[in-house]
C-alpha cells in the first residue's frame, strides 16, 4: 500500500544544470517512514518520499489526507500545535532535522514557508516585513537591510509595485501582492527549500497567475514544496507530483510519487487515476 | 556552484552562534520573569487570606455573631450581618429583575442600532466609580429624606444594574442562533422562542450574573458611607432608618482608635471575605472546571 | 445631572478656574500673615493625590500585569493556565474595604520598611519627589496607595491583555515562527505590537478603575488635604476627599464642592471608558471589514 520513492528514480532533467543557475548548495529533503500525530490521532502514516532539488514538488489529495501536515513537518512546524509530534526522519542534506541537537529554530531558518492566507504582519511596514526574518538573524546595518529587503522584493516581482511606498504597512496591499510580500520575506532569509502551504487559495485568478509565475522563477534557486488543491495548478507548476489519500482509519499517506506528466497521464496507482482524473477527492 | 555555502545539513549542525545563544537565553529568561510576575501577583491574595484569619479569628466568636455593636457588654457584628442581608437582597430584587429585562431587550429584542448604543452606555456605566452612586442618591434620596436602609438599597442597586445587563447579555449571546430559528422555524413567536427556548437554555449563565452581581453589592461600602450610613442598633425592616452592613462595619471600626474595635474589623472581614468568595468560588469554579475537564 | 446642579454653587459663586486651581482646601481659611478669613475650596491636593497614586499603580500593574498575561497566554500549561486565570479573578472578587483593611495595619507598614525605605535612600536622596519624611516616615502616603491601587487592579489589566493577546491570529505567529523566531520573539515583534492598542485600552481602563476606586485608598492614603510634597507623605483623592468627608458637611459652599470633585470625578472615568469603547468599536469594525 505505501508507496516506494519513486521521484528520484524517475527524474529524467539536469538538476546540475539548474543547480548551476542558482548559488546555492544542492539540498537534499527526504523523508524516511514519516508519522505525524495530534495527540493520540495519526494524522500522516508512514511517508517515504525524496524531494528533488532545484525543482517544485506538488503535494496533492483530496483534504484531510494530511498533505499540510508533511508539509509542516518539512520544518518542524507541525510541533508546535500542542500535543503534536513526529515519528520517523526528515533529511536535509542527509542530516536528520528531528535530531536532539538540532535546534528547530535553524531548520526553519533553512526551510522557510509561505502560509494559506496571507500573513503580514500587520504593525509592521512593507519594509519591515521583509526585513523582520533577516533582523532575527542579527542583521542591523541599515545599508544591508536596505539591500537584502530591494532584493528579496525583486525577486518576488514585488518591487516595482512598492518601492515608493514601502513604509505603508503591509496590510495595505493586495491579498495577492501581500502574498508575494509573504514570499519576499521568507526568501530574504536565504532558505534552502520553500514550503508552500496552498499559497493560492484565497487569491483571485490574476494575483494567483503571479504566484505561479513567481514559483517559476523561483525554482532555479529553492527547492521549493507546494500543496495544492487545484490539479491544474499542480500540472501547470510543478516538475513532480506526491498524491496522497486518507486510509480507513483517516490517517493519510503518500500513494505515489513521480514527474508530473508521468502522474497525470499515466499514473501506476489506480487511486492516483481516478484522483486526477476527478471522480473523487 | 555554491562554493561559499556550507551544505544545509552541516549548518544544522553547526554549535549556536553567540547570537542565537542570547536569542535563546532571552527566550528562557522570559518565562523565568513571567513566572515570577505571576506568582507575585498571587501573593496578596494568599497573604490577605492569611492576615485576615490570624488577626480576626480569635475575636470570632459565637457573641460577636449573635450581638449588636450597640449591645451594652460583649458587642459583636449582628447589627451588620443582618443589614447587610437586608440591603443586599432589596438592592438585587430592584437591579435584578430590571438588568435581566433590559438585558433580555438589548440581546433579543433590539435592532442592531438601539443595542450598540445601549450596550455603549452599559460599558460606559461599569466603568464609573461606585461612591458616585452613593454620592447621587446622597444627593438626591437622602438630602429628601435623610439617611436609610433603603438609600443604601438604592445606591448599591446602581452599582450592580449594569453588572447584570452586561452578564445577561454575554450569556444570551452564547446560546446558538441555530437553537432560535429551530424554534421560529415551527412557527414559534420570537417572544416564546425568547422564553421558552432561549432563557431556558441561558437558566445557569443568567443566574451566574445575578450572584455575581450579588456578590459585588456584598462588599460594597462606598456607595453605603452616606446614604444607609450605619448603625450600632439592630434593625430589622425599618428600611427607612440608617442601617449597617458588613464593608460599613469593617471601614468605621477600622477606624476606630480600640484596638478591639479594630480586631472586630478582622473578624467582620473574615465573614465578609468567606462569603463574598465562597460565591465567587462557587459560581466561577463550577464553569473553570467544566473548561478544565 | 443632578450632580451638576447639587454642585452648581461652586462653579458658579466660587468659578471653575478657582476651583480647580486653589491649592487649599478650607471654608473658614485665615491667612496666617494677615490673619483675613476667605473661603478656599481648592481640587487641586485631591487631584493631584487622585492622579499621582493611579500613576503610580498603573507604572506597577501595567509591566507585571502584561507579563503576567503573556505567562498565562502564551507560555502556561492549559489547565494551569485556567486555575492561575481563577486566582486571579479571585483577587478581583475581594471586597475593596478588606483589601483597605490589610492595606492600612498589614502591608503599608510593611511598604514603609521595605520599598519605601530603599527607594527614599537611593532616589529620595536625589530628587525630592521620593524622599521621605527623615524624623517620621509615614506609612500611610500616596505611594501606599498606588502599591494598593496596583494590585486592585492588577485583574483587570491581566484578563484584557490576555484575552487581546489571545485573538492575535495564530497565522501571524506562524508566520513568525516559520522565519525561525523564538516564542518569546515572536510575542515581542509580532503578538504584542498586534495587540498594543487592545493593550493600551485595557491599560486605560484599569486607569480608570484607579482613578474611582474610594475605600482602599481612604484607608491608606493618610487623608490630608495637601499636594502631597513627595509620593511618600500622605494625600487626598477625589474619591477619598468625598468618603472621609461628605456627611459632615453643613456649609453650602463646601458642600457644592465636595459634589463638584464627584462631578470631575465622573467626568474623567466616562471620558476615559468612552474613549477607549469607541476605540475598541472601531477597532472591531475594522477588522471585520479588512
Amino acid at each position: 500500500m505505501t508507496a516506494t520513492p519513486t521521484a528520484v528514480a524517475t527524474r529524467e532533467s539536469t538538476p546540475t544544470a539548474r543547480g548551476a543557475a542558482g548559488h546555492q548548495a544542492e539540498v537534499g529533503l527526504r523523508l524516511d517512514g514519516v508519522s505525524a500525530f495530534y495527540g493520540d490521532f495519526r494524522a500522516v502514516r508512514d511517508v517515504t518520499l525524496e524531494v528533488r532539488p532545484m525543482a517544485v514538488t506538488a503535494l496533492i489529495g483530496p483534504s484531510g489526507c494530511g498533505k499540510s501536515t508533511v508539509l509542516r513537518t518539512l520544518n518542524r512546524m507541525h510541533e508546535t500545535i500542542g500535543g503534536a509530534r513526529v515519528e520517523g526522519s526528515v533529511r536535509l542534506d542527509g542530516i536528520d532535522i528531528y535530531r536532539p541537537d538540532v535546534d528547530p529554530i535553524r531548520v526553519r531558518r533553512l526551510v522557510g514557508m509561505v502560509f494559506q492566507r496571507p500573513n503580514p504582519f500587520p504593525s509592521m511596514s512593507i519594509y519591515e516585513n521583509v526585513a523582520s526574518g533577516v533582523r532575527l538573524g542579527g542583521l542591523r546595518d541599515r545599508r544591508q537591510l536596505d539591500e537584502v529587503v530591494e532584493r528579496s522584493l525583486r525577486r518576488a516581482a514585488l518591487w516595482d509595485e512598492v518601492k515608493d511606498k514601502r513604509h505603508h504597512p503591509g496590510t495595505s496591499l493586495s491579498g495577492g501582492q501581500q502574498q508575494r510580500l509573504c514570499i519576499a520575506r521568507t526568501i530574504a532569509v536565504e532558505p534552502e527549500a520553500i514550503l508552500m502551504d496552498e499559497p493560492c487559495s484565497a487569491l483571485d485568478p490574476v494575483s494567483t497567475r503571479h504566484i505561479e509565475e513567481l514559483i517559476a522563477e523561483l525554482r532555479r534557486t529553492f527547492t521549493i514544496m507546494i500543496v495544492t488543491h487545484n490539479l491544474a495548478q499542480a500540472a501547470r507548476v510543478s516538475d513532480d507530483t506526491a498524491f496522497f489519500t486518507m486510509g480507513d482509519d483517516r490517517a493519510g499517506f503518500l500513494v505515489e510519487a513521480g514527474p508530473t506528466t508521468t502522474m497525470f497521464t499515466s499514473p501506476t496507482n489506480r487511486l492516483t487515476e481516478d484522483y486526477v482524473a476527478g471522480r473523487f477527492g | 556552484m555554491a562554493t561559499s555555502a556550507r551544505s544545509a545539513g552541516a549548518r544544522l549542525l553547526e554549535a549556536p552562534t553567540g547570537r542565537e545563544r542570547a536569542r535563546f537565553r532571552a527566550d528562557r529568561m522570559i518565562r523565568i520573569v513571567a513566572l515570577g510576575a505571576t506568582l507575585l501577583t498571587i501573593t496578596p491574595l494568599a497573604a490577605i487570606i492569611v492576615f485576615v484569619v490570624a488577626r480576626g479569628l480569635p475575636t470570632l466568636t459565637i457573641s460577636f455573631l449573635v450581638r449588636s455593636a450597640g449591645a451594652p457588654d460583649n458587642p459583636g457584628a449582628l447589627n451588620a450581618i443582618v443589614g447587610s442581608l437586608q440591603m443586599v437582597p432589596i438592592a438585587l430584587v430592584m437591579s435584578g429583575f430590571a438588568g435581566l429585562l433590559a438585558g433580555i431587550y438589548l440581546a433579543e429584542f433590539a435592532g442592531s442600532r438601539v443595542a450598540g448604543a445601549f450596550s455603549f452606555i452599559v460599558d460606559v456605566l461599569l466603568g464609573v466609580p461606585s461612591i458616585i452612586a452613593g454620592l447621587l442618591v446622597y444627593s438626591t434620596l437622602v438630602a429628601v429624606a435623610g439617611s436609610s436602609a433603603l438609600a443604601g438599597s438604592v445606591a448599591l442597586a446602581v452599582v450592580m444594574f449594569p453588572i447584570v445587563i452586561r452578564t445577561t447579555v454575554e450569556v444570551l449571546r452564547l446560546v446558538p442562533n441555530s437553537l432560535r430559528e429551530a424554534s421560529l422555524a415551527l412557527g414559534v413567536s420570537t417572544w416564546r422562542t425568547v422564553v421558552s427556548v432561549v432563557l431556558q437554555v441561558a437558566r445557569a449563565g443568567l443566574l451566574t450574573g445575578v450572584m455575581l452581581a450579588f456578590a459585588r453589592g456584598f462588599g460594597e461600602t462606598a456607595p453605603l458611607l452616606f446614604t444607609a450610613r450605619g448603625s450600632d442598633a439592630l434593625n430589622i425592616g425599618h428600611l427607612s432608618e440608617p442601617m449597617s452592613a458588613l464593608p460599613l462595619y469593617v471601614y468605621q471600626n477600622s477606624r476606630l482608635p480600640s484596638d478591639f474595635f479594630v480586631s472586630q474589623a478582622w473578624s467582620a472581614a473574615i465573614v465578609l471575605l468567606a462569603i463574598v468568595l465562597a460565591i465567587n468560588v462557587i459560581v466561577r469554579g463550577r464553569s473553570v472546571n467544566a473548561r478544565v475537564d | 445631572m443632578v450632580l451638576v446642579e447639587q454642585s452648581w454653587p461652586i462653579w458658579t459663586e466660587y468659578g471653575i478656574l478657582p476651583f480647580l486651581t486653589t491649592t487649599t482646601w478650607a471654608p473658614n481659611y485665615v491667612d496666617p500673615n494677615t490673619g483675613v478669613t476667605s473661603v478656599q475650596i481648592g481640587a487641586v491636593p485631591m487631584i493631584a493625590g487622585t492622579v499621582l497614586s493611579a500613576v503610580i499603580g498603573l507604572f506597577v500593574a501595567a509591566p507585571v500585569g502584561v507579563l503576567v498575561a503573556i505567562f498565562l497566554a502564551e507560555f502556561a500549561p492549559r489547565r494551569l493556565s485556567l486555575i492561575l486565570t481563577f486566582i486571579i479573578e479571585l483577587i478581583a472578587a475581594i471586597p475593596s474595604v478588606v483589601i483597605g483593611l490589610w492595606g492600612l495595619y498589614i502591608f503599608a507598614p510593611f511598604v514603609r520598611d521595605t520599598l519605601q525605605w530603599y527607594i527614599a535612600s537611593t532616589i529620595g536622596q536625589v530628587i525630592p519627589l521620593f524622599a521621605e519624611d527623615p524624623q517620621r516616615p509615614s506609612p500611610f502616603s500616596v505611594f501606599t496607595a498606588g502599591m494598593v491601587l496596583a494590585i486592585m487592579i492588577m485583574p483587570m489589566v491581566i484578563a484584557i491583555t490576555r484575552e487581546v493577546i489571545r485573538s492575535v491570529p495564530l497565522s501571524l505567529r506562524e508566520g513568525h515562527t516559520g522565519l525561525g523566531a523564538t516564542h518569546w520573539e515572536t510575542i515581542r515583534r509580532v503578538v504584542l505590537p498586534t495587540a498594543r492598542i487592545g493593550i493600551l485600552g485595557g491599560i486605560m481602563l484599569a486607569f480608570g478603575r484607579a482613578v474611582g476606586e474610594t475605600i482602599a485608598v481612604t484607608m491608606v492614603i493618610g487623608n490630608i488635604d495637601q499636594v502631597p510634597p513627595s509620593v511618600f507623605q500622605p494625600g487626598q483623592t477625589i474619591a477619598s476627599k468625598i468618603a472621609t468627608n461628605l456627611g459632615d458637611i453643613t456649609d453650602r459652599i463646601e458642600l457644592a464642592g465636595l459634589i463638584g470633585l464627584g462631578v470631575v470625578l465622573l467626568f474623567v472615568t466616562v471620558t476615559l471608558s468612552a474613549v477607549v469603547r469607541v476605540a475598541a468599536r472601531r477597532m472591531s469594525m475594522s477588522y471585520s471589514g479588512g
